[in-house]
This record gives structure tokens, C-alpha cells and sequence, in this order.
């Protein structure tokens, strides 16, 4: 029995390149490394080059329009500014998620979204003179979240007047900053090498620096440090014993914090569902949960999107204004953040196999 | 068949092969952990360390180094048989002291490799074709008693065949789990890659890598099998390499079964490489005494009675193992289960302080977070720690509770711990844990509909 048992096991192990298994149906075999690949050329193609094609060409619009402002600083450009920078930042929403490769190491985020901007420190620098723009000390007196000041942060009743020679100067610098910011990092997308890495023999894999490992584990990183915390849990005051911290709010001064987060949330659900920004779908995430039989997981990842998006519905367009009325809505948006932040920790890096490090393990 | 006598005497060169191999590929694995920079990442860049005992104080970068640096030249101490008996010494309380520091990175082979350098400490290994010969030719001896080279048969006997018996359970046997999760995520790997996704492969592997667990020690033992069992050794541990991210206990596996060959066929190995060497080949039979069987007899009962007991402890807790995990470590059981999750604690104040939410990686790393989230004796330990961090802050009675979803072997997340449990106020010891809440294999799925619509 024994040595019956032992033969078929040697049979199995050594040769087990050979012994293909016969009881199959050929229909519903699908290449998982090349469903994995063509997941990660989807994404690159069809939801990053086109994210930030757009976010360069609303940049574009932004530098241009602070140029007009600055040379005839009436009320209609100072409009047209507002909406340039308000289109900035929407799509930047649109483009922060893919939080690997060129995005990461150009620190677009950090060059273009740092808050709590440093309302003191940007007026220092406009009554000195003396600043660098693009240094990482001057990065929380720039980007948009210091245009976010520059340009929302005034009363109604101030006279355009006030915009003198040297804070349109401030304005226009921050916004060509953001705007070749967004150019190198877009370049560096459709052009460096990078692409080549995410979308070649590489992208099939599992581990921690394969393409899909590199979306996943972006995934968990961005969405709970710059969605769930940056633009919720932190200024909510979850993170400090329920002191309310509405200076920390994304858009502090314009009334606009909800949309972002709902253009944030929508976008993380497109890119789960392989949703270009045309709306035509490709290979997904979501589809490939659904090929390792694992449709109850991806229906559950959908709904609770439509749970999520419905409650930020019910806020007020202005966080800051919600902290103020109802701080418990936060609360519960925050809670069903952390029940996706849950789901795709546990039940989807688990079913997807994807390591979040290189280390040994054995399974336990 | 003759009587087993523990004290008959064969070839000391089986010993010496195994002194060589474990010794090189030990400090070879130092200086791959290095490396990889998983001595920064896993023992300096943490500020917290889920350490086994709480008087055992991590000992700092400079001190980490020091026992990186000691486990290396011991190891090399024990290739070489240089001052063999303090390497593996200090081998075994470094390498063990390292593992001793955080729950976090406990491997089984770890484990495993602590037992063999422990093991290693009594064995006259050392005594032949050694460095220390040179120094002391009288310590020399080409004759050993049996026993040491049993007692590491012994020891891989363990591992194999309470890792197979680990195996026989439904979710192993009958579900391919967590196989059936882990191979198609391999669907990329050269030549057996597009097999893994075929429906039956996991199969076969959960029921291969179970009979292979729990026989191969009996074909390595049995001569005219022995040579085909090794090569499914290094077939199984090759395939296992080429499969899963296991690091180097493959390649221990392989270099350490090699124990099961004849002392003779080690012997005429052992006396080419010595002529090539030109190291002495003469006989020197038994000269010392080291250490007497009757004395030692006692002690290596007890130790193998310790070993073969431990890992049925899980026995004396109710509740799913791979749920409650109380009883699981240092059991050998290996890939058995897939199980992730994510737990986070609010802190409250009897005295007034509002709920917080604690963001887990301001005291953790990723590694960290996700190791503590799915293991109930790491989460009461981190609760404890964040007890003591918020009573710094002035929190009088700080109440620590948990929100934790957890998945098992591909089910749908799951709450492990009862949320309503005030974790601050739970003693941490040896009693059952009464506060995990029961595993439902079948949560969340809609009547009717299966999860593995295949099965």
C-alpha cells in the first residue's frame, strides 16, 4: 500500500509538468497570468494615460488662466480661475489613485496636494518675495490646496484690488508649478520606462512587485491614508479623541470638499470596474474576482460602493460646514470606509493571492 | 531484526556532512536576510514588537546587528568546526533570542531551525574533518554513537509527519484549500504555470503534499526506496520553492534529509573529500566521553516527549484551530491555512475622552497590522500596548475595543472578536479566549448559491 501510495506520489511530484489532468472543460479555461496582464494594459491604456491627459490639459487651462488674471485681474477671469482650479483638482482626484510607478516618484501628490496649506507661510512669502517654489519646505504653501486660499480664501465684499502685483505673481507661479508638474509625471507615464515594466511579462505575476501587486497594495495604501483619513477620519477628529479638526478638510475655503470626495470614491469604483473614463469597461479587477469564482466578493465590493456613495450624497457640499452641523455623518461614512478598507485587506488580497511583502512565509 | 541499540557505533561522517550544510546554508540565509533589508524592515524600522515575553526588550539597531553578526559566525563556527560547541551555543541563543522578538515574523522553519542548532549543541559533530581537529587532534573520532544521527532523523520525522496530519482536514481534503486560492495566483510561472488553474490541480497537490508529509520518512528510512524518496524530496521541495514564497527551508529540507543515507555511504563521501583535502583518513575509534547515554538518556525523553505533546495542545482549547489559533504555532502546521483580515480598535474613556480611532500603522508596520488583525492572542497584545501608550496620555480607564473582519480559507470576511469586549480589561494568559466569536464557515453566502460554484 505504502510503496502504491509512494510510486504515485514520486509519479506525481518529479513529472509534474507532464501529467496534465484530462477532466477539464477547455471552454472555461482562461490564462489567469494573461488575464493579469491584460488587467494592468487596460488600466495603463484606458483609465491613467486618459486621467492624465486630462488632468494636463485642465493644468493647462489653470496656468493659462491665472496668466489672464494676473494681466487683467477682472471679476470674470478671477471667475474663470476659480473654475480652472476647481477642474484642476477635480480631475487631479481622478489621477491620485493610481498611486505607483511615475505618480509616486515624481511625488505628484505631495508637489500638488499637500493641505493643511500654511495660510502664514504664503503670505510671508508674498509680502518677502523670498520662496522657492517647489522646494519640499515650501510644499504647504503651494499646490492646489494654496490656490484653494489664494482664491477662496477671501471675503465675498473684497475689492480685486487686493490681488496686488505680488500676490498675482504667487498665484501665477503656483499654478504653472502644478501645471509642469502634472506635465513631467504625465510624460514620464506615456514615456519612461516604467510602462514598459507594468504592462510586460511582469504584469502577470503576483508578488509584491508585479503590476497587479503594485495596484493592489497602492490601493490599500492610497485609500486609507489620502481618502479615508486625509479627507475624513483625520479632520472628523476620529484620529484625535473626537477634537474636530475642520482646517485639515481638503478644500478648506471653497465649498466644493464633497464633490471631491465623491470624483475620489467614483473614480476607485471605475477603477475596480475597469471603467474608462469614455465608460467603455475592459478586464477589471472586479472581472477577475469573478473568473477565481469569486462573484459574491465582487458584487459585495460594487454594493458597498453604492452604500459609500449613497451617504456622501446626504453631506453637505462643504465638509467643513458638515464637521459643524453633523460630525456624526462623518463618522459614518468614515465606518463604511473602513468596512471596503476591511473587505479589500481581507477578502480581496486574500482570494487574489497578492503579497504585501517580499518576506518568507509559510502560510500560517 | 536486530534490538535498536542508541549506542552502537557508526561513521562520524553523516554528522559532519550535516554540520557543514546546515552551518553554510545558516549564515548564507544571514546574508540573504540582509540582503533583502529585512533586518531594517523587520527588527529596527518597527517601533513595536509583539515580543513572546514582555521582559524580553528588543535590543536596538547596534544590538540587532550584534546578533545578526553572532548567528553568522556561529553558523560559519558550526560549518567549520571551529569552536564548535560554543557556535552552536551561541548559534542557538542568538538565531532563538531573534525569533523571540516578534510573534510577527514566526516561521515554522524557524522554529525548526532552533530545535536543530539546540540539537546540534549535544551532538559530537564536530569530531572529524573539523578545524577543531587541527587544533586538538585527540578530540578526534570517526566512530559516533547512533543516536546523534537519530535524534535529527527524529526531529524530521516530526516535522513531516505532524505537517501531514496537520493536513488531514476537510478544508485541506475535500475544499483544496488554501491551495485552490494560491496556485492560480502561480498561473504565471514557467511550464506548470497554466496547469495550476485547472480545476482538479489543487486537488492533487492537497492530497500529494498530504501523503508526501506523512511518508516520506518511512521510504527515506527504508533502504531500497531510499534514492527515489530523495528525489521526491527534492522534487516536492523544488516544485514547493518554485510555488510559494518560503525563502530558504526548501533548500534546508533537501540538504538535511540527507541525514537518512547510510553513515557508510557518508563515510566513502566523507573519504574522498578528505583525500582531495589531504586531511587524515586514519581511524580514530571512541577516545572520549563526552557525554555519557546514561546521563543524557533522561533529558532526551524528556525532550522528545515535550516535542511529540506540543503540538496537540490545541486539544485543550475549544473552537476552530485555524479560527481561534490558540495552540497553532510551534505545530508544524505549514500552508494550511489563507487567512487575512483587518482589525481596528477605538479607545474610549470612562473619565470623558471621546472615541478614537486608532490608525494601526502609527504603531505598526504593514506586515505587522496584518499579522496582528487575523491573530486573536497578537490583537489582546496590542490592545494591552495601546492600554499603556493612551494611560500616557493621560487616560484614566482607557475602554479598548475592536472592530475585526477576517477571512478563512476563501470564506467572506468575518468578525473574529466580539466588539463589544472592553480588550483593555482581559487578562492575557493561557485560558481560552472567550471572547472570539464562533467561526461560520458558510457567512455571508445567500441560501443556495455556493461561494466555489465549482465544487
Amino acid at each position: 500500500m505504502r510503496y502504491f501510495l509512494f510510486t504515485f506520489l514520486v509519479c506525481l511530484l518529479v513529472s509534474c509538468g507532464e501529467n496534465g489532468p484530462e477532466i477539464t472543460n477547455p471552454d472555461e479555461m482562461v490564462d489567469l497570468a494573461e488575464l493579469r496582464q491584460e488587467i494592468a494594459t487596460h488600466i495603463t491604456n484606458d483609465l491613467i494615460f486618459p486621467a492624465y491627459q486630462e488632468l494636463n490639459s485642465k493644468s493647462k487651462s489653470l496656468k493659462e488662466a491665472a496668466t489672464a488674471f494676473a494681466q487683467n485681474p477682472t471679476p470674470d477671469n478671477l471667475d474663470n480661475l476659480k473654475t480652472a482650479h476647481r477642474e484642476s483638482w477635480i480631475n487631479w482626484q481622478k489621477t491620485s489613485l493610481y498611486y505607483f510607478g511615475p505618480t509616486v516618484n515624481n511625488g505628484l501628490r505631495a508637489g500638488l496636494n499637500t493641505y493643511p496649506t500654511d495660510a502664514d507661510k504664503i503670505e510671508t512669502n508674498i509680502t518677502s518675495g523670498d520662496y522657492q517654489i517647489g522646494s519640499i519646505a515650501n510644499q504647504d504653501a503651494e499646490g492646489l490646496p494654496a490656490l484653494d486660499y489664494l482664491l477662496n480664501g477671501m471675503e465675498e465684499t473684497t475689492p480685486l484690488s487686493d490681488f496686488t502685483e505680488a500676490r498675482l505673481a504667487y498665484i501665477c507661479a503656483l499654478a504653472s508649478a502644478v501645471h509642469n508638474q502634472v506635465m513631467v509625471a504625465e510624460d514620464d507615464w506615456s514615456n519612461g520606462a516604467f510602462i514598459e515594466f507594468f504592462t510586460g511579462t511582469d504584469a502577470t505575476g503576483t508578488d509584491v512587485g508585479s503590476a497587479l501587486g503594485l495596484i493592489v497594495n497602492g490601493i490599500d495604501l492610497h485609500f486609507q491614508r489620502f481618502v479615508r483619513d486625509g479627507k475624513i477620519a483625520i479632520p472628523a477628529g476620529l484620529r484625535s479623541a473626537g477634537v474636530v479638526r475642520p482646517q485639515s478638510v481638503e478644500v478648506r475655503y471653497g465649498r466644493y470638499s464633497t464633490q471631491l470626495l465623491k470624483t475620489s470614491l467614483q473614480a476607485y469604483r471605475d477603477y475596480f470596474n475597469g471603467t474608462s473614463l469614455t465608460r467603455n469597461d475592459g478586464p477589471s479587477i472586479l472581472a477577475y474576482l469573478r473568473q477565481i469564482d469569486q462573484p459574491d466578493l465582487a458584487d459585495q465590493i460594487d454594493n458597498h460602493f453604492t452604500i459609500l456613495l449613497d451617504k456622501v450624497d446626504q453631506l453637505d457640499s462643504s465638509i467643513v460646514q458638515q464637521i459643524e452641523t453633523d460630525n456624526e455623518a462623518l463618522i459614518q461614512v468614515f465606518l463604511s470606509m473602513q468596512d471596503l478598507v476591511a473587505i479589500f485587506k481581507s477578502d480581496m488580497a486574500s482570494v487574489m493571492g497578492i503579497s504585501i511583502t517580499n518576506q518568507d512565509n509559510d502560510g500560517d | 531484526m536486530n534490538r535498536y541499540h542508541p549506542t552502537q557505533l557508526i561513521p562520524t561522517a553523516p554528522l559532519v556532512h550535516f554540520r557543514i550544510l546546515f552551518g553554510g546554508m545558516m549564515a548564507l540565509s544571514v546574508l540573504r536576510f540582509y540582503h533583502y533589508g529585512w533586518i531594517e524592515s523587520l527588527y529596527i524600522e518597527p517601533v513595536y514588537f509583539f515580543s513572546y515575553f514582555d521582559w524580553l526588550v528588543p535590543p536596538g539597531p547596534t544590538g540587532i546587528y550584534l546578533l545578526f553578526g553572532t548567528v553568522f559566525l556561529s553558523a560559519l563556527g558550526i560549518m567549520l568546526g571551529w569552536f564548535y560547541r560554543w557556535s552552536a551555543c551561541l548559534f542557538f541563543l542568538s538565531f532563538t533570542y531573534i525569533e523571540l522578538i516578534d510573534k510577527t515574523n514566526y516561521l515554522n522553519h524557524y522554529y525548526f531551525v532552533s530545535l536543530i542548532g539546540f540539537i546540534l549543541i549535544f551532538l559530537p559533530a564536530h569530531r572529524d574533518f573539523s578545524l577543531d581537529t587541527l587544533r586538538r587532534t585527540s578530540i578526534r573520532q570517526t566512530a559516533v554513537p547512533r543516536w546523534t544521527t537519530d535524534l535529527i532523523k527524529f526531529q524530521l520525522a516530526l516535522v513531516y509527519i505532524f505537517a501531514g496530519l496537520a493536513k488531514l482536514n476537510p478544508d485541506w481534503l475535500f475544499r483544496a484549500m488554501p491551495l485552490k486560492l494560491w496556485l492560480p495566483a502561480q498561473a504565471h510561472v514557467p511550464i506548470i504555470g497554466p496547469l495550476l488553474t485547472y480545476d482538479i490541480t489543487p486537488y492533487i497537490f492537497s492530497w500529494g503534499g498530504a501523503l508526501y508529509d506523512l511518508f516520506i520518512v518511512f521510504f527515506l528510512l527504508y533502504h531500497p526506496t531510499r534514492w527515489l524518496a530523495y528525489l521526491a524530496v527534492i522534487g516536492f521541495h523544488v516544485a514547493t520553492a518554485m510555488l510559494f514564497q518560503i525563502g530558504i527551508f526548501p533548500y534546508v529540507m533537501i540538504i538535511s534529509t540527507l541525514i537518512f543515507f547510510s553513515p557508510e555511504a557518508h563515510e566513502n563521501i566523507l573519504n574522498k573529500i578528505k583525500k582531495w583535502t589531504g586531511f587524515s583518513s586514519a581511524h580514530h575509534p571512541l577516545s572520549l566521553n563526552w557525554f555519557s547515554w546514561k546521563t543524557l538518556k533522561p533529558f532526551l525523553i524528556f525532550f522528545i516527549i515535550l516535542q511529540l505533546v506540543i503540538p496537540f495542545r490545541f486539544l485543550a482549547y475549544p473552537g476552530h484551530l485555524f479560527w481561534t489559533e490558540q495552540g497553532y504555532r510551534f505545530s508544524w502546521r505549514v500552508m494550511l491555512m489563507e487567512k487575512a483580515g483587518y482589525t481596528t480598535f477605538t479607545v474610549a474613556d470612562e473619565s470623558g475622552h471621546k472615541t478614537e480611532w486608532v490608525n494601526n500603522r502609527d504603531y505598526l508596520t504593514a506586515q505587522q497590522e496584518k499579522m496582528m488583525s487575523t491573530q486573536p492572542d497578537m490583537i489582546l497584545q496590542f490592545a494591552h500596548h495601546l492600554k499603556k501608550i493612551y494611560q500616557e496620555r493621560g487616560y484614566k480607564n482607557p475602554v479598548i475595543k475592536c472592530r475585526s473582519r477576517v477571512t478563512l480559507n476563501g470564506t467572506l470576511s468575518q468578525p473574529l472578536v466580539d466588539p463589544a469586549t472592553n480588550l483593555a480589561a482581559v487578562k492575557r494568559d493561557w485560558k481560552h479566549k472567550s471572547w472570539i466569536l464562533p467561526f461560520d464557515p458558510d457567512f455571508g453566502k445567500t441560501p443556495g448559491k455556493k461561494i466555489n460554484s465549482n465544487e
